[in-house]
């Protein structure tokens, strides 16, 4: 994998672990 | 997904392959590479394996340095914040990459899409699904519907809040609308314990965390995370085959190096090709004994 497919991999995670933290609406704890 | 083992005779082979003297836009000043866990943790173990090969293919000094706490973010915000030079690295777990700054937004001090180079991803690691031998569920279709069943009842462990652990429980219940309450815990070994004791029903764990409970028949490895089996578990099917919903069901833990935003092309260029060296198709081949490197970052 490339740096740029890598990069490409790494931005597409984290839009899916947002969507899952939003949707669950996890906390941080604190 | 690249076993421990495998990630060791990678690094061999890497090692032998690399020759030089401070290459690829390298100063000869030491390489660090910032693991944001404590030494003897899965990421720390990963950083170490990769430092020889690439002290040998550079030719300079690479030194690993454990900057543990604040879910990893400390050793991430150093990189971040460091010069572009390829000089300081870091080695990272998706949480503080990809999963932190949706759950720490205010107490971030950097942007890891905006402040860190991703370079070479290293490891992918599933979790595994495992619940108590006397429930009663043998498969990943069986705990979708015993989940269904007794929507409110159940839980589920993690090794903590924010973890791929938790997030792959959580899709789960989305996508398959259960309602599997999430129960945190502090590290992988109590979260998989109390699955033994009953405490609670299942937990989305570490291969590696699971597997000694799995191999004394207290605990059951019914469903994987990942769209593929798992090579060791492989009479487990993944959560994607349990249910027509789940049919795109995917959460997986991973782990590579990021260097500093605007380090030059060249830099992370030497350094992917280092790492790629290393993990090349010249693995050795799979036995029957050989573990995975789930891991606790």
């Amino acid at each position: 994998m490339s740096p740029a497919q890598y990069r490409d991999f790494v931005t597409s995670e984290a839009e899916k672990f947002g969507r899952i933290v939003a949707q669950a609406n996890i906390k941080a704890e604190n | 997904m690249l076993t421990r083992r495998e990630i060791i005779a990678a690094a061999g082979l890497a090692l032998i392959a690399g020759p030089a003297h401070a290459q690829g836009g390298y100063s000869d000043r030491p390489i660090r590479i910032l693991v944001g866990y404590p030494a003897g943790g899965g990421v720390d173990i990963v950083a170490r394996l990769f430092a020889e090969p690439m002290k040998a293919a550079l030719g300079q000094s690479v030194i690993v340095e454990n900057r543990a706490g604040a879910s990893a973010m400390i050793a991430a915000s150093a990189v971040a914040k460091s010069p572009p030079d390829g000089l300081t690295l870091l080695m990272a777990a998706s949480g503080e990459v990809a999963i932190n700054q949706h759950l720490y937004r205010d107490k971030m001090s950097y942007d890891p899409l905006r402040e860190l180079a991703p370079v070479a991803l290293v490891g992918i690691v599933p979790c595994v699904v495992v619940v108590a031998a006397q429930t009663p569920v043998r498969t990943a279709a069986e705990l979708i519907a015993y989940a269904r069943a007794n929507r409110g009842k159940l839980s589920f462990s993690s090794s903590g809040i924010g973890n791929p652990q938790q997030l792959a429980g959580e899709l789960m219940n989305s996508m398959a609308g259960t309602d599997v309450l999430h129960v945190p815990y502090r590290g992988s070994a109590p979260a998989v314990t109390d699955v033994a004791t009953g405490a609670v029903t299942m937990s989305f764990s570490s291969l590696a965390a699971a597997l000694p409970l799995i191999q004394d028949g207290r605990l059951r490895a019914v469903a994987v995370t990942s769209r593929e089996r798992m090579p060791q578990l492989p009479d487990v099917a993944p959560l994607a085959e349990a249910a027509p919903e789940l049919k795109s069901y995917e959460l997986l833990n991973w782990f590579g190096l990021f260097a500093t935003a605007a380090t030059p092309e060249s830099i992370v260029a030497r350094l992917n090709e280092i790492v790629a060296t290393g993990l090349r198709d010249k693995r050795p081949p799979r036995s029957s004994k050989s573990r995975a490197s789930c891991r606790e970052s």
